[in-house]
């Protein structure tokens, strides 16, 4: 009698099987695939898709939300995220003085915008990132503050730190530097010094 | 002129006066006969295996909310000619420890096999390329010749996944021949003939799917799972595995060699669906009523060849429904399936038709 029951319910799952793949292929409208260079212009990505990160401005003030306090420098398993801050005599708060972000090691993982406490970092969707050279994907995330602008001339010079040394300070970055300096000549013979 | 596409029995024999006229003797007109189907049927083979693969692809992504291909061609019909032409233009390679004839033979014996499989299909009334009056056996003997070349193939490569994977689908083609074989064995007694034109013909009242009472049935859902086993098919893809044996007996093969094999497996789609079709759906008859004979009338209007193509069409959907839906077997399950269940459930079938044909229990008698 087992065996009857056991085909019978088989027997059922294969059916309703049967029954969602028709459904699918009878209706045109379900499919998800895009036809991306095509529908560029009305491409409509997933809600949770996620691409390069970006920083959260508040709508009122027009700040910045990321308070430097360097979690996500911290939580990023590929040293993506490079950090300088000041004190903002204003407001007596901490700023990003230049958040760097190098996309050429990120690895879209998104620890960064999890570690982040302050909602002040996001995942974009922008995903059309592709660029010439590796220094075309060194980004200063917060452009639209004054000091920071679209100077790059003095990052993208130092090779991943260490783990167990890293900071949000500029003093100990440029120590660093001066230790791999000579190596990462050799490596890269780019020049990249300050123009 | 326009009766020919109803009547392809008196084209054929039209032709064939024109050719004993013109060449002056039967035997002549009869070398030019074959050679013209030879071509055509090639022609067909072609085609066929192009619009198949095309479907195929289609069907596969519309099942799982894709588009399949959509580049080459408008709605990527001209996917499967690109397709063609590379695996014409690619280096065919013979690996350099394989037994060169056997490695070169086998793709050749597959696609022969079911080449000449086709040649007993009855497309139409009178369309048979070779009428033969045990056709029906002699198309299930040739069919099996195939199992050799897969067999060889694998054999031949040196490679211990190709043998592996050989051997997997020998075993599995041989077991579920007996399945379909004996599915087909419960509805030839309804209609004493072996011959697929006459099968056709017996079902003018009806098709045995239903005018054998159940036996019909159980005959035809056997047979799809036996013939899907024979082709190799999703759910019964063992053969090849990309986890476990790359892609089994073919795994050395490549440009030409590699599209025989390919071009063979979707014939044979066709030629197990077309089977199916003739014995259960009626061939190329077209579907009637006794009694409602307006409906019939409307239903004379298509074409045989329609008929038959439409028949053949759904079934050949169906396998491809089953493939994009269903989860594979493992080795194991497959034989048991087979052996323990398939088998004694289709000579249960064999031994109710007999008493239902000799009995007289089945409709239209
Ligand atoms: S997404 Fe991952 S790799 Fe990229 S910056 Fe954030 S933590 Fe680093
Ligand atoms: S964790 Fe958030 S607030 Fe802190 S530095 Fe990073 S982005 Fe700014």
């Amino acid at each position: 009698m087992n065996i009857f029951v056991k085909t019978l319910r088989g027997l059922k799952g294969l059916l309703s099987g049967m029954g969602l793949t028709f459904g699918y292929f009878a209706r045109p409208s379900k499919v998800i695939t895009q036809q991306y260079p095509e529908n560029r212009n009305t491409l409509k990505l997933p809600e949770r898709s996620q691409a390069r990160i970006d920083l959260i401005k508040n709508a009122e003030t027009g700040r910045y939300n990321c308070i430097a306090c360097g979690l996500c420098v911290k939580a990023c398993p590929n040293n993506s995220i490079e950090l300088t801050k000041f004190k903002d005599p204003e407001t007596k708060k901490f700023r990003p003085e230049k958040f760097v972000y190098h996309f050429e090691r990120c690895l879209v993982c998104g620890l960064c915008v999890e570690a982040c406490k302050f909602d002040a970092l996001r995942m974009t969707s922008e995903f059309e990132t592709a660029a010439w050279s590796p220094d075309d994907l060194v980004e200063i995330l917060n452009k639209d503050d004054p000091w920071a602008h679209d100077d790059k001339s003095d990052i993208g010079q130092q090779t991943a730190p260490d783990k167990n040394e890293q900071t949000a300070s500029p003093a100990r970055d440029t120590d660093r530097q001066e230790h791999t300096g000579a190596e990462e000549k050799t490596i890269q013979p780019k020049d990249r010094s300050p123009k | 002129m326009e009766s020919y596409i109803y009547r392809t029995d008196k084209l054929i024999l039209d032709l064939t006066e024109w050719l004993t006229e013109a060449t002056g003797s039967a035997f002549a007109a009869e070398v030019v006969k074959m050679s013209i189907a030879a071509a055509v049927l090639s022609a067909f083979v072609g085609l066929l295996a192009m619009i198949l693969i095309y479907i195929e692809r289609k069907v596969a992504g519309h099942m799982q909310q894709r588009v399949g291909p959509m580049r080459v061609g408008p709605h990527g019909i001209l996917q499967t000619v690109a397709d063609s032409i590379k695996l014409v233009a690619k280096e065919g390679l013979t690996p350099k420890n394989a037994d060169a004839f056997i490695f070169n033979l086998a793709p050749l014996l597959v696609f022969a096999s079911s080449f000449a499989c086709l040649s007993f299909i009855p497309f139409s009334p009178g369309m048979t390329i070779v009428s033969f009056n045990v056709g029906l056996l002699f198309i299930l003997g040739i069919a099996s010749v195939g199992v050799l070349g897969i067999l060889a193939g694998g054999w031949a490569s040196n490679n211990k996944w190709s043998v592996l994977g050989a051997m997997r689908s020998g075993a599995q083609i041989i077991s579920y021949e007996l399945s379909a074989t004996l599915a087909l064995l419960a509805i030839v007694p309804f209609f004493g003939t072996l011959d697929f034109q006459e099968i056709v013909l017996s079902q003018q009242k009806g098709w045995w799917i239903w005018r054998a009472p159940g036996v019909g049935l159980l005959g035809f859902l056997i047979y799809t799972i036996a013939s899907t086993a024979e082709c190799n098919r999703t759910p019964f893809d063992i053969a090849e595995g990309e986890s476990e044996l790359t892609g089994g007996f073919h795994t050395e093969y490549s440009a030409m060699k590699f599209a025989m094999f390919f071009l063979a497996e979707f014939i044979n789609i066709f030629i197990v669906s077309a089977i199916s079709a003739t014995v259960f759906f009626g061939g190329w008859m077209p579907f009637h009523i006794e009694g409602l004979d307006t409906l019939n009338r409307v239903f004379d209007l298509l074409p045989p060849i329609v008929w038959f193509f439409g028949k053949v069409a759904c079934l050949v959907f169906v396998v491809m429904w089953f493939r994009w839906t269903f989860p594979r077997l493992r080795v194991d399950q497959l034989m048991h399936f087979e052996w323990k269940y398939l088998m004694p459930l289709s000579l249960i079938n064999l031994a109710l038709a007999a008493i239902a044909v000799s009995a007289g229990l089945y409709f239209f008698n």
